[in-house]
């Protein structure tokens, strides 16, 4: 019993941190057919920037490195993606490579290709048990992290304008501009949403791996993608369902295969996933907009 | 019988391409209804029908691209319902598509001998049977170039020789002509009695271009809402009035007497004054099609004007030129005196030009309240005139108040356009436009949706609307163009228009007096 619970604690903390990912790359794609593997950097930009903000107080390392990823995020938009808005999607796709190979690269150039051992706020590794469950406080401080972007996105995209504005260009980007929305900012406004996205997942994740190195966004980049095709691409909801979902299945495997297996549990888990697209290929949450007429 | 060439195979041939009961329900909509077809190997068959009539989803069914929800298919006797769409071209069934398709990279002779390779040939004697065909529709000079590199009346009729390489018994031609100047369309023609003659194979063309049809066709079936509602010869179908009425709508709406209300004279156009809206010379092409080629159309303030014209002619092109989401190749747009060519369309909303697309383009996962609160977009500044606005369209709109909460993907169609209706009002718009605001909906609520235009109009906002029901686009205007193939065929008042010999020939490329000379 206690044990479940604790698998399931693990896997609400593994699947937020997925769904966020999910939710940053699913935004963009959602509103501009992009899918932006350079959003990974965003979480390991994040993470440099703490790593040199780090003798200044905490809140301000975490207010400026927050900066610094928006910026950042802003910035890929402006440069590489807006000449290209009227691109075909595979167009933006490869710019998007290009654009993560480069900063992964820089950042090899300037810091080394070798793990710097780094964990921001080091005292939220201290565990504590409630009942015979043991967690530990970076746990409790990501889920809440997890919760609070959650319900704080919701609002934002429920309740502002420019939030409904991101919903009705996400469902049709015609018809929006149709109706006087402006193309740059709203895009804008995703890119900064997804930037934000990418800095919890950087404050949580670096602090989990305790290191920081060139290439550590590739790996959430890359299960967050999966996540929003098991979802359904282009919707936010199915995005969040699909972070959760690899989460407890990553989580479940771990529990349960033995041993030797454990080495292929990302094998096994793709594996799945796969399944799961054969008897659903639109995703759990099929999204209208994407179906193409013959 | 002595084959003399590849080509030449079995000409005495029974049995037919039939098509019986045919149904096909796209999420609730009957697209198809119990629909029967017959083609027989030596005849040209007309399919034509408004949009949204369910032509291009009954060839999808009878080669395959579709499954049936009811009927069957039956090639020369054989059941072929649902098979493969390349095991039905192996039984010598060959289509064409609306979008050409030809691999670009190619060669035209490639692209030809591919489909024969295709349905099981050997390369040679595919390569030689591609090079009879390009040589029988004058194409051999062409060979060697590069697919991509075609221009487009070419690029249709390589897709044509593809077809036949397969040596069809029966040929389906989704729109050859499509896009094509009166010239090239007229080689077309030529082509397609080539292919008769030679092949002796049973040819069904769907078609807008009316002229072509008439002029080609043995027999035509006339689809509309998905149901088969006549079938004849071009004179008998010419004659026929459910056939008008499918294409124009339903005349009591004009016919006879004075027009209703405001039409007759314009009370808001103010003479002398300049147009609020004015196109000059306007041409857009996608790719080597040209949609538009030189319009020039104008609005005065206060006015209320239709364009008209079938299928294909260029209206929702010349609705999004306005607005600015398709990019003109040449020719100017004034709006109240301001040239607008170059402004992004968000830009174009914000000066007061709003258009409520085909299709009405509401956010189906947005709630109504949510909807309007998007059209209310370029006045964000001003939270109090947003509120007042709302609610004054609300007024005008009592079932969107109701259904404020409601997602507006869950509104019937009368109520999602009355939505992007209001929608579009919320911009406090000097001229609304309307994209075939008919389309798919009820008679009773079409004549809502154009009270509601008149009222707009009366109270002072100009409107341009295209419309393929004709008659409905007649009774509310002031002024009508009739646009055809991309050109402005006739201008002029609808009730003058109505009763002239001139607007059928226009709209339709024939007058009905003239057309069953065949």
């Amino acid at each position: 019993m206690t044990l479940t619970l604790q698998y399931a604690v693990d896997a609400l903390n593994v699947g937020g941190l997925y769904a966020m990912m999910a939710l940053g790359i699913g935004l963009i794609f959602g509103i501009m057919r992009l899918i932006n593997f350079a959003h990974g950097e965003l979480v390991m930009v994040g993470g440099y920037a703490m790593l040199l903000l780090v003798q200044l107080p905490g809140p301000l390392v975490l207010a400026l490195s927050l900066i610094v990823v928006i910026v950042l995020a802003l910035g890929m938009e402006r440069l590489a993606f807006r000449p290209l808005r009227e691109a075909a999607p595979s167009t933006l796709l490869v710019a998007s490579f290009a654009l993560s190979y480069f900063l992964q690269n820089f950042f090899v150039l300037v810091f080394g290709a070798r793990p710097v051992p780094f964990a921001f706020a080091s005292e939220l590794s201290t565990n504590f048990e409630i009942g015979h469950i043991r967690i530990v406080l970076l746990q409790v401080v990501s889920m809440t992290l997890t919760i609070l972007a959650l319900v704080g996105l919701t609002a934002l995209l429920k309740r502002t304008s420019i939030g409904v504005q991101l919903r009705a260009a996400s469902q049709d980007f015609r018809a929006a501009k149709l109706c006087g929305v402006r193309a740059n900012s709203v895009i804008a406004f995703a890119f900064a949403i997804s930037g934000s996205l990418a800095w919890i997942v950087s404050l949580i994740y670096s602090a989990q791996i305790g290191q920081l190195s060139p290439a550590m966004g590739v790996r959430p980049v890359v299960i967050g993608f999966v996540a929003t095709i098991l979802g359904g691409l282009g919707s936010l909801v199915g995005a969040v369902l699909g972070g959760f979902l690899v989460g407890a299945l990553s989580v479940t495997l771990e529990a349960t295969l033995s041993l030797q297996l454990r080495p292929f549990k990302e094998a096994v888990l793709f594996a799945l996933v796969f399944l799961v697209l054969l008897l659903r290929p639109q995703g759990l949450i099929a999204v209208r907009a994407l179906k193409e007429r013959v | 019988m002595r084959p003399t060439s590849a080509i030449e195979l079995d000409r005495a041939s029974n049995g037919q391409l039939e098509a019986r009961g045919v149904s096909v329900r796209f999420e609730g909509i009957l697209a198809l209804d119990t629909v029967d077809l017959t083609l027989r190997p030596g005849e040209i068959l007309g399919l034509i029908g408004p949009n949204g009539a369910g032509k291009t989803t009954l060839i999808n069914v009878i080669t395959g691209f579709q499954v049936p929800d009811q009927g069957r298919i039956t090639l020369d006797g054989e059941d072929i319902t649902g098979l493969q769409p390349f095991r039905i071209s192996r039984r010598r069934l060959a289509r064409t598509f609306q979008a050409v398709r030809l691999f670009c990279d190619l060669t035209v002779l490639e692209n030809a001998e591919l489909a024969g390779v295709g349905v099981g040939l050997s390369r040679a004697s595919a390569r030689e049977r591609a090079w009879e065909i390009l040589e029988l529709l004058e194409l051999a000079d062409l060979a060697t170039q590069r697919a991509a590199e075609l221009p487009y009346g070419d690029e249709r009729r390589v897709g044509i020789a593809r077809a036949l390489t397969t040596l069809p018994r029966y040929l389906l031609l989704d729109e050859p002509a499509a896009g094509m100047n009166e010239k090239e369309a007229a080689a077309l023609s030529r082509t397609v009695r080539t292919i008769l003659q030679k092949f002796s194979c049973g040819i069904m063309v769907i078609e807008h271009n009316m002229m072509l049809i008439m002029e080609l066709c043995d027999r035509i079936q006339v689809l509309e809402h998905g149901r088969a509602i006549a079938l004849g010869n071009p004179a008998e179908i010419a004659r026929d009035p459910a056939v008008r009425r499918a294409y124009l709508g339903a005349e009591g709406a004009i016919a006879g007497g004075p027009l209703s209300g405001s039409s007759a004279s314009p009370p808001n156009a103010q003479a002398g004054k300049p147009p609020i809206l004015a196109i000059d010379n306007l041409a857009v092409s996608y790719g080597a099609v040209a949609a538009l080629r030189g319009v020039s159309i104008h609005v005065n303030e206060g006015e209320l004007v239709s364009v008209v014209g079938p299928n294909g002619a260029g209206k929702s092109t010349l609705m999004h030129a306005i607005s600015g989401t398709v990019r003109p190749d040449a020719g100017e747009i004034t709006f109240a005196g301001q040239s607008i060519s170059t402004l992004p369309t968000e830009t174009r909303v914000r000066k007061g030009i709003a258009l409520v697309p085909e299709g009405r383009g509401v956010f189906p996962a947005l709630t109504v309240a949510e909807n309007l609160l998007i059209g209310a977009v370029t006045r964000l500044g001003n939270q109090a005139a947003v509120r007042i606005a709302t609610e004054r369209v609300l007024d005008f709109f009592p079932i969107l108040r109701e259904r404020q909460g409601q997602p507006a993907g869950r509104l019937s169609g009368g109520e999602q356009q009355q939505l992007a209706i209001a929608r579009a009002l919320l911009s406090e718009p000097r001229i609304l436009l309307l994209d075939e605001p008919s389309l798919g909906l009820a008679v009773r609520i079409i004549d809502e949706v154009y009270l509601i235009l008149e009222q707009l109009n009366r109270d002072g906002v100009s409107v341009l609307v295209v419309e393929q029901s004709v008659m409905r686009a007649f009774a509310a205007a002031q002024r009508t163009y009739v646009l055809r193939n991309g050109l402005v065929e006739l201008e002029g008042r609808p009730h003058d228009l109505v009763s002239s010999e001139r607007f059928e020939a226009a709209y339709f490329g024939f007058a009905r007096q003239q057309s069953p000379s065949l």
